[in-house]
C-alpha cells in the first residue's frame, strides 16, 4: 500500500492514457497492483460518466446576440455564425426551464456548514474572491460580526453565503446571488419551504437573508442597503 | 505560410460556429456567470474569424478557440481590476484532499458506479474552479494535458496534479465521505 502512495497521483493521467507524461515506475506499478489498476478503471469510468454528464454541467441561458460585422467577407460568415448560435440556443432551451430557483438554492446553502469560518471580513472576502473569483459587493456590515462564509454552484447561479452574528447574539445568513440583476432597491419578505426570508435587491447585487430572528433579518437587510449608498 | 481559399475559410468559420455551445460552455466554467459566458463566446468567435490565418490545419481548433477564449478572459478580467478565478490558489483552498496513502475505497468505487448523471453535475459545479476548468478541459473536452496547459498557459505537470485532485474531491463528495 505504501508504494501506491508515491503512484496515486499520476493514476488519473495513466487513466487518461496520458502515459508519456507518468513516470516509468508507475507504468510499471500498475501493471502488477490491483489496488491501483481498480482505481484507474474507476478513474475511466468517472471520466465516461463526465462526458455523458457533459451537456448539463455547464449551459448558460441562450441570448439572440449577433456577431457585429467585421469586414466584407467576414460579414458574411458572421450571418452564418449567428445562425448556428441560434441554433445552439434553441437546442438548449430545455435546460432553462429545469434550472432551480436561485431563493431555493440559496435557502438550502443557507443551512450547509461553513467553508471557512473566521471574524476577520477581510479574510473571509479573500477566501471569497479565490472561491468564486469574484469580489463580494460586501463583507463588512454595519453592526453584524462576521462569523465565516461558504461558496455553492448551483445550475441557476452562484452564490456565495456570508454568515453572521447580529449584535443580539442572533445568526444571519446573507447569501448573494452571482448574476442576478437586480430590478431595483428594496427588500420582499417571503416564506420558501417553510423558511422565512429578506430579499434584498440593491445597487450591490441581489442578497437572501435567513436567519432564525426576525429582527436580526431586518438589521441585516438594512446594513445592506446601508452598504449599497 | 499555406494559402487558404475563400472556400477553406468558409468550412472553417462553419467549424467554428459548429463549437459555439462548446466555448460557452468552458466560458461558463471560467467565469460561472450565464451572461458573460455569452460574451465571452462571443468576442471569441469575432476574433477566431478575423484572424483565421493564423489557425494552423492540422492542429486542434477547438483548443485554438479555447486559447483565444482564455486570453481574452483574462484581458477583461485585468481590465476589470479583479483576478481570475484558476491562478494558483491550490494553496488557499481550504478542501481535505484525504490522504495521499490511501487507494480508493469500495465506497468511494461504489458511488462512482452508482452515481446518476444529474449528481455528478451538481457535484462537479460545488468544485473550485481551480480544479474545476482543468477537468472540465481533459475529462469533458477531451483535450490533451498539454492542451489544457496551453489554453490555461500553467506547466502540464499542474494540470495532472489539478485533474488528479480535482478527481479525488469530486468522488469523496460523490461518496458523501466529505
Amino acid at each position: 500500500m505504501s508504494d501506491c502512495a508515491t503512484h496515486r497521483q499520476f493514476l488519473a493521467a495513466v487513466a487518461g492514457g496520458e502515459t508519456a507524461l507518468v513516470p516509468a515506475a508507475t507504468l510499471d506499478h500498475v501493471k502488477s497492483c490491483a489496488d491501483c489498476a481498480r482505481e484507474i478503471r474507476a478513474h475511466q469510468l468517472l471520466t465516461s460518466k463526465l462526458r455523458q454528464a457533459g451537456e448539463q454541467l455547464a449551459m448558460p441561458a441562450p441570448r439572440q446576440r449577433f456577431v457585429p460585422p467585421i469586414s466584407g467577407r467576414l460579414r458574411a460568415i458572421g450571418a452564418g455564425v449567428a445562425a448556428a448560435i441560434l441554433v445552439a440556443g434553441a437546442g438548449a432551451g430545455w435546460l432553462i426551464l429545469s434550472r432551480p430557483d436561485p431563493v431555493q438554492a440559496a435557502v438550502n446553502a443557507s443551512s450547509q456548514p461553513l467553508q471557512i469560518e473566521s471574524t476577520d471580513p477581510s479574510q473571509v472576502g479573500q477566501w471569497c474572491l479565490h472561491a468564486s473569483g469574484r469580489t463580494l459587493p460586501a463583507i463588512q456590515l454595519d453592526a453584524m460580526q462576521v462569523i465565516g462564509a461558504r461558496m455553492d454552484r448551483t445550475a441557476s447561479t452562484d452564490i456565495v453565503t456570508v454568515v453572521y452574528t447580529s449584535p443580539a447574539g442572533a445568526r444571519v445568513t446573507v447569501s448573494w446571488l452571482e448574476g442576478q440583476t437586480s430590478p431595483g432597491s428594496g427588500v420582499e419578505e417571503k416564506d420558501v419551504s417553510g423558511h422565512h426570508l429578506l430579499i434584498v435587491h440593491s445597487a450591490l447585487g441581489t442578497a437572501v437573508v435567513t436567519g432564525s430572528s426576525a429582527d436580526g433579518m431586518w438589521e441585516t437587510a438594512a446594513a445592506i442597503e446601508s452598504a449599497a449608498t | 505560410m499555406s494559402e487558404r481559399s475563400p472556400e477553406k475559410e468558409g468550412d472553417l468559420a462553419a467549424q467554428i460556429a459548429r463549437l459555439h455551445p462548446r466555448l460557452v460552455r468552458f466560458a461558463w466554467s471560467l467565469t460561472r456567470d450565464r451572461e458573460e459566458a455569452e460574451d465571452l463566446a462571443q468576442e471569441t468567435i469575432v476574433r477566431a474569424l478575423a484572424a483565421q490565418w493564423r489557425f494552423q490545419p492540422g492542429t486542434n481548433l477547438k483548443a485554438w478557440l479555447f486559447r483565444i477564449l482564455r486570453n481574452v478572459h483574462l484581458n477583461t478580467v485585468r481590465n476589470a481590476g479583479t483576478h481570475p478565478s484558476f491562478v494558483s490558489f491550490e494553496e488557499l483552498v481550504v478542501e481535505p484532499i484525504g490522504p495521499p496513502e490511501q487507494n480508493l475505497n469500495p465506497v468511494e468505487a461504489r458511488a462512482i458506479e452508482r452515481a446518476e448523471l444529474r449528481r455528478i453535475g451538481d457535484v462537479y459545479r460545488t468544485l473550485p474552479a481551480t480544479f474545476a476548468v482543468p477537468l472540465f478541459l481533459t475529462a469533458i473536452e477531451e483535450l490533451s494535458y498539454a492542451e489544457a496547459a496551453s489554453i490555461l498557459d500553467i506547466p502540464v505537470g499542474t494540470v495532472m496534479s489539478r485533474v488528479y485532485r480535482a478527481r479525488r474531491l469530486l468522488i469523496s463528495r460523490l461518496a458523501g465521505s466529505y
